[in-house]
């Protein structure tokens, strides 16, 4: 045994503990699952806003051509966080391949198949938003293999627009925006199945989750993806000013949806349910104001209602804000929930352990990584048509 | 824009390299792509570890899994001392899980007889509970001390300096200006005298004036925390040898008015329990099944067979708190008593009884053991002896002899020289000779106004009616009557019985006098069904060697202990001065406690106070008072113990940097329970006789130059050789010819005791034999054998090793009853007088004790009630303490598996004082006392008395890893777990009469923690 005088203090995980002692159910989730389900919750809101503008025809924004790298890029920090997670990622890869019999039974399948596709959607209109020309021009001062590679990577999209069909693009912008309400909804359901955790079980945190993910994808839109724009072009785009409101009502609706949430279990809840009430309005309250609340809510709401709300700054802030919030509500219900012991034993104190600090860490690099591979694969804005 | 995108593209280079690096362990794990992915160990079980024992699919023979070791130890997560069988991995030497030994009478309802082999305990899983299966967690505890911690700057600056072993034994043994190196301008100059200085003033009186006190050497204080059987014997020669008496254990701080109330009526034995399984009746005063008990999951489990079987167990549940399952379906019941009023309502009973004559009154005829075992009773009271109540007799509260009475020569001694009323002639008659006596006597013989002990009891019930003990218990007069009743209803398989809960009260004492001497009226004890007191342990101080003897420092250690424990202040010269004065000598500088042992609360205050005399060494062994004493851990006494002027050199010998050792000037690292030696006794509740062995099944402390794993043995042998105290080094051990055996390590004493324990004469079936080769592989003791080899004799190892194997020695189980009869059964007189109580007088106060018992308000030690001290319209809930099964003990806050399941204690109160007061259940609350204040949540709950307010005890911490310190300048982050949930003891009530002193049971010793009084208000959202 190491010296633990001159060794950092750690505090075993939990986990390793349920062997010992029976009564401590497995608790299936740490805060990776609130990673995931940060950022699912994410990408639905930015794609169902990039879809909707998208049919609108503004698609000359700073939006749509720099909102689609960062939705492909959190798709891989979700799955990182998911694959994460989960203990045998190897049996959610094996059901590619054999694991179809009784698909329609699990909802986890339904995942399988569809953030992929979304992932690979994302991927591609992502090249699609870009101008064509100046892709072309971009691959084609190329050499051979390197142009090749390039057109793999692209989805040989310097060759067609699929915004030039109106019906193929309508029906790529409702599959889009499909999978933009799909994401965040899968993530709660996840959650919903799992049986016996009261704060986990209700439909309610399906509402909550799409609704902060539109909110804070709209602030996204106002402070992140104009970033975005200026990191790939050097120059900064204004967005369009309605995303303010798109976030002001998705906020209005989150504050809805929680407190009514809990009065709804305060007062017709079963006994499992009052103790998870219990829990966000005893133990977890002050936290749960303060980052999900206040942070998440309140202030961006103030930030963007008022006239300062068209300032770079007081977007920043609700952006920020927004992000926080909707990340601390979902680590207030993961955690919540296995807060909660099924035998009715009391409440466990949560103990993160390494392994989630570090697969937070590797995400955020894989999303950081992926998003300046594609921002750095966005053509200059002076490239010229070359070959075609 | 070349730049711009060439960074992105490192950015991203770097981004997704790292990433994907990190995330390689996981990609590895994809690989085997799988309907049941990374392929697992079991196709049942998947990855949980392997069996400790595997079987042959062909033949069906067991084999013990290679991969594991599997020891038998003895849990200490509790003091119910169960039976464990540890499980290490061989590769790694970590202890992998903990279940019961079954051997152990504890762990399994029928356990193993000794002779089994080990091999065929494999279908015999013993059971421990929550506590024993996580005591991995308190020997694992990343906050252990594991090297020798020097103080850096003042007491508890929290600043630490690791140093060696040699440096702390050198430090310490000669003493000098040990602290010059620590920066604390208190205490860099001042010169220690250390253990050699004070060994040399071994010949000097404490204070010539008062030769009573002893010698200086009685300057050394073992002030003993959790030490209990051979691991107490150990310290005890050390201290005993050095010349001093101060050493003792905890006892006044848990329940030792429990103690003395049994041995009031049970005399010399500290304990009774009821044969649960078999009962028909039991009263639960304090405690319940399951709850904080002797052993606690033991009297769980019988419980909970007897209850199920169709005419079983019925049973109460007498406390202020119903706390965690004991009382379930209709077998039991819940009676929420006022807090400190269980002598009222035994009382009550006793009135309703004798009243009612529902005793047994065969049995309390019998004056003699000769007389009852004619009556075809097991046991025989003093119920008929008479004793003197003429306050001006010389003799006046003493039980009347033959020769007082006139009858000439003593035929007969002791007991039976007492003498009664025949029943047959009416006339007096020493007991000796009488077949029935006088139960109601009242009256004269030669001259002397007596009455029957019985008599007296009586009187003393009638001194209240039974609508008054209802009023003053709350328990109505109705149910009193139904309790007592039902008690009356079993013959001898109905038992009163009790814990903590009447006796940590100032009238604690006889509260458990009362709840013990209800017992006495139906007769139930050596009864099946009855009470026990037990078959007891195997004696392990001699036989094949005198583990206790150093003749060289016989009688060295004489005098008063500081605690003033055992001794009548009148025997003390301050009370001879103060008479001679002609001054009153009441009331005493500090109380006395002639009845009492082990009053530990006392230790600091009388040592600040220098009363009877002051202390050069403390050591504190695994104790931390400033946290579990009530009262202790407010700040002005923590200033005087922090002063070193006032106890100029405290060692601590704890696990980790505790609630109190963080005030230490030294911490030596002493052993978890999974590594340390000692031989403990089993309890009556398991009506056989057992000791079994704790034995080091890891080792994890630093090692000493010589290869010696630190321990507090190790310090004490280290030191004693050192100054050269005699009974250490080479002439250590005596054997039973006389020869000396070296004592360099803890071994060479331990191993030589449980020699005693193997040979020691049998009882029947109870001999362990010798240990089998296969034995020896699946415990892997052949490496132990060889380094310890010459600690024993050679012929002495396959019995010791058998010892080892087992984890004890054990009577089996069947040998418990004998039909109707206990097979242990006590013959003594049963006392319903105590003489040498009624005979003693209160050191505060000078008034003398009751001889028996009777409703006493409780008060402080100069007798104003407490109801007059805090008013109760001010002060409206009396707070309680909770021992739960889950967290209690400072070392279960290093179990973090238990507190999963209970991260926090909060404040319980009832439902109708939480509505009054408009608190809700998770409400932040504070709870104000007349000594300060504490923060908590309320936790409502219908299972508490209104008026009362319940915390579990073990939560709150301020050291224990609970705050930070550093070590050698690096920090140690204290851990928020350790530190949740609120903790009353520093702010219970204070005596006002005595400095420092805790409210106190001045009659059987206990340290109150039931009767402070406290106010509470809600505290507004998110203060």
């Amino acid at each position: 045994m190491s010296n633990p005088l001159t060794t950092p203090q750690f505090v075993p995980p939990l986990r390793s503990m349920t062997e010992l002692y029976n009564v401590v159910h497995q608790r299936p989730f740490s805060i990776l699952f609130a990673n995931y389900s940060w950022a699912l919750g994410i990408v639905g809101g930015l794609a169902l806003i990039w879809a909707i503008n998208a049919w609108r025809g503004n698609r000359e924004r700073v939006e749509h051509r720099f909102t689609l790298p960062l939705v492909a890029a959190l798709i891989i920090g979700g799955f990182v966080n998911i694959l994460a997670e989960v203990e045998q990622p190897g049996r959610l890869i094996y059901g590619y391949y054999l694991g179809w019999f009784t698909w329609d039974t699990a909802i986890i399948k339904y995942g399988i198949i569809l953030l992929p596709l979304f992932l690979v959607l994302a991927w591609w209109l992502s090249f699609q938003s870009m101008p064509r020309e100046r892709l072309a021009a971009e691959i084609g001062r190329l050499s051979s293999p390197w142009r090749e590679l390039a057109d793999f990577f692209t989805l040989w999209s310097r060759f067609y627009s699929v915004f030039d069909s109106p019906f193929f693009a309508r029906v790529v912008l409702v599959v889009m925006a499909f999978l933009g309400l799909f994401g965040p909804l899968y993530s709660a359901v996840f959650l919903m199945n799992e049986h016996g955790v009261p704060v986990w079980n209700s439909p309610a945190e399906a509402l909550l989750f799409l609704a902060s993910g539109i909110g804070a994808a709209a602030t996204m839109m106002l402070a992140i993806v104009p970033l975005l724009g200026w990191l790939a072009s050097g120059t900064w785009i204004a967005p369009r000013a309605h995303h303010r409101w798109t976030a002001v009502i998705a906020f209005a609706l989150c504050g809805l949806v929680w407190y009514g949430w809990m009065w709804w279990i305060g007062r017709f809840g079963t006994e499992e349910e009052l103790r998870a009430a219990n829990l966000f309005m005893g133990p977890y309250a002050e936290q749960i104001f303060w980052n999900w609340t206040f942070a998440g809510l309140i202030v961006p709401i103030v930030a963007l209602i008022t006239p300062l709300g068209r300032s770079v700054l007081a977007q920043a802030a609700a952006c920020i804000g927004a992000m926080w919030g909707s990340y601390a509500a979902r680590i207030g219900i993961v955690l919540g929930g296995e807060a909660i012991n099924r035998s009715g034993a009391g409440y466990y104190a949560f103990h993160t352990n390494f392994a989630a600090f570090w697969y937070s860490g590797v995400s955020l690099l894989l999303v950081g990584g992926f998003l300046a591979a594609l921002l750095a694969a966005t053509p200059r804005p002076s490239a010229t048509s070359g070959k075609a | 824009m070349l730049e711009r995108r060439g960074i992105l593209a490192i950015a991203a280079a770097a981004g997704i390299g790292a990433g994907t690096a990190g995330f390689a362990g996981r990609l590895v794990e994809m690989i085997p792509i799988t309907n049941r992915g990374r392929k697992a160990l079991h196709p049942v079980y998947g990855n949980a570890s392997t069996p400790e024992w595997l079987r042959d699919t062909k033949t069906g023979a067991l084999k013990a899994n290679p991969q594991w070791t599997l020891r038998h130890t003895v849990d200490l997560q509790c003091h119910s001392e169960c039976g464990l069988q540890v499980k290490i991995d061989r590769a790694t030497g970590r202890i992998q899980r903990i279940i019961g030994n079954p051997y152990h009478p504890n762990t399994l309802s029928d356990y193993a007889p000794v002779s089994t082999p080990m091999i065929e305990t494999a279908r015999l899983p013993g059971t421990v509970c929550a506590r024993g299966n996580t005591g991995i967690q308190s020997a694992y505890d990343p906050y252990r001390v594991l090297v020798p911690l020097k103080r850096k700057g003042a007491r508890g600056s929290g600043q630490w300096q690791p140093i060696s072993w040699e440096r702390l034994i050198t430090e310490v043994s000669d003493g000098g200006k040990i602290f010059a190196d620590t920066g604390d301008p208190a205490s860099k100059d001042i010169e220690v005298l250390g253990f050699r200085g004070l060994y040399a003033k071994r010949g000097e009186l404490m204070d010539p004036k008062a030769p009573e006190l002893g010698h200086r050497t009685n300057g050394l204080v073992f002030q003993g925390g959790r030490i209990v059987g051979s691991r107490m014997l150990f310290a005890q020669r050390f201290v005993h040898s050095f010349g001093s008496v101060n050493v003792f254990d905890h006892v006044n701080e848990c329940e030792l008015s429990h103690h003395v109330a049994t041995r009031h009526v049970y005399p010399g034995v500290n304990m009774t329990q009821p044969d649960v399984r078999e009962a028909k009746f039991i009263m639960y005063w304090g405690t319940q099944p399951g709850d904080a008990n002797f052993p606690m999951q033991t009297q769980g489990k019988f419980a909970a067979e007897a209850r199920a079987r169709p005419d079983g167990l019925r049973y109460v549940v007498i406390d202020p708190l119903l706390s965690r399952g004991g009382v379930i379906g209709d077998r039991a019941n819940w009676i929420p008593i006022e807090p400190g009023t269980d002598g009222a309502l035994a009382m009550g009973m006793i009135r309703w009884i004798i009243e009612n004559k529902r005793y047994n009154a065969t049995n309390l005829a019998c004056p003699t053991l000769k007389a009852a075992e004619a009556a075809g009773e097991l046991s025989f009271t003093d119920a008929s002896h008479l004793v003197i109540v003429d306050p001006k007799h010389p003799k006046a509260r003493h039980l009347l002899t033959a020769e007082l009475a006139g009858l000439g020569k003593p035929a007969a001694v002791g007991v039976e020289d007492r003498v009664v009323i025949d029943a047959a002639s009416g006339a007096p008659a020493e007991a000796a000779g009488v077949a029935r006596a006088a139960i109601e006597y009242s009256g004269e013989v030669n001259g002397i106004a007596v009455k029957t002990a019985f008599r007296l009891l009586r009187e003393a019930a009638e001194e209240h009616t039974i609508a008054e003990y209802a009023a003053i218990s709350g328990v109505p007069e109705a149910r009193i009557i139904e309790l007592a009743r039902e008690f009356t209803s079993h013959g001898p398989r109905a038992v009163s019985t009790m814990y903590r809960g009447p006796v940590k009260h100032p009238n604690g004492y006889y509260n458990g006098v009362a709840v013990m001497l209800l017992n006495l009226l139906v007769g139930n004890l050596n009864h099946t069904g009855g009470l026990a007191t037990g078959g007891g342990g195997y004696d392990v101080k001699k036989g094949r060697y005198n583990v206790m003897a150093v003749p060289e420092a016989a009688g060295a250690a004489f005098g008063v202990i500081i605690n003033r424990e055992g001794v009548r202040y009148e025997d003390s010269s301050e009370y001879r001065v103060k008479v001679a004065a002609g001054k009153n000598p009441y009331p005493a500088k500090r109380p006395w406690f002639p009845l009492s042992f082990a009053v530990y609360t006392e230790t600091l205050p009388s040592a600040v106070s220098r009363y009877p005399y002051g202390v050069d060494i403390l050591i504190w062994h695994k104790a931390t008072p400033l946290y579990s004493v009530p009262s202790q851990g407010n700040p002005e006494f923590v200033a005087a113990v922090k002063d070193p002027k006032n106890i100029p050199l405290i060692i601590a010998s704890d696990i980790v940097v505790g609630d109190t050792s963080m005030y230490a000037d030294y911490i030596l690292p002493d052993v978890s329970f999974l590594e340390s030696w000692c031989h403990v006794d089993t309890y009556p509740t398991t009506l056989t006789k057992g000791t079994g062995l704790r034995w080091p099944v890891v080792s994890l402390t630093a090692k000493t130059k010589d290869g010696r794993h630190m321990a507090m043995e190790e310090f004490l042998i280290d030191v004693a050789k050192r100054i050269g105290m005699p009974g250490y080094g080479k002439k250590g051990v005596p054997d039973s010819e006389g020869k000396y055996w070296p004592l360099d390590r803890r071994e060479d004493w331990y191993l030589k005791a449980t020699a005693n324990l193997a040979y020691t004469k049998g009882v029947g079936n109870d001999v362990v034999p010798a240990a089998t080769a296969e034995e020896i592989a699946i415990a892997d003791l052949a490496p132990f054998q060889k380094e310890f080899g010459s600690s024993l004799k050679p012929e002495e190892w396959p019995a010791v090793l058998g010892v080892m194997v087992r984890g004890g020695r054990f009577q089996p189980a069947s040998a418990g009853r004998e039909g109707e009869k206990l097979t242990w059964r006590f013959t003594k007189p049963l006392h319903f007088y105590a003489e040498e109580t009624g005979t003693t007088r209160n050191s505060m106060t000078g008034a003398y004790f009751h001889g028996t018992t009777r409703w006493v308000p409780p008060a402080t030690a100069l007798g104003k009630p407490l109801d007059q001290l805090d008013n109760p319209k001010v002060w409206p809930f009396t707070i309680i303490t909770l021992k739960g099964a889950l967290q209690t003990h400072s070392r279960l806050a290093s179990n973090y598996a238990l507190r999963e399941i209970m991260p926090e204690n909060g404040v319980r109160m009832a439902v109708s004082d939480a509505a009054k007061l408009g608190v809700r259940n998770g409400d932040w609350i504070s709870v104000i006392t007349p000594e300060g204040r504490r923060r908590g949540r309320a936790v409502v709950v219908e299972g508490v008395r209104p008026g009362v307010i319940a915390f579990n005890v073990g939560y709150g911490h301020w050291g224990y890893g609970a705050t930070n310190y550093s070590v050698g300048g690096k920090r140690v982050a204290g851990d928020k777990v350790r530190r949740v949930g609120i903790h009353l003891n520093p702010v219970m009530r204070r005596d006002p009469d005595v400095w420092q002193m805790s409210l106190m049971d001045l009659t059987g010793g206990s340290v109150v923690f039931f009767n402070t009084r406290a106010r509470i208000e809600k505290v507004a959202a998110h203060a």
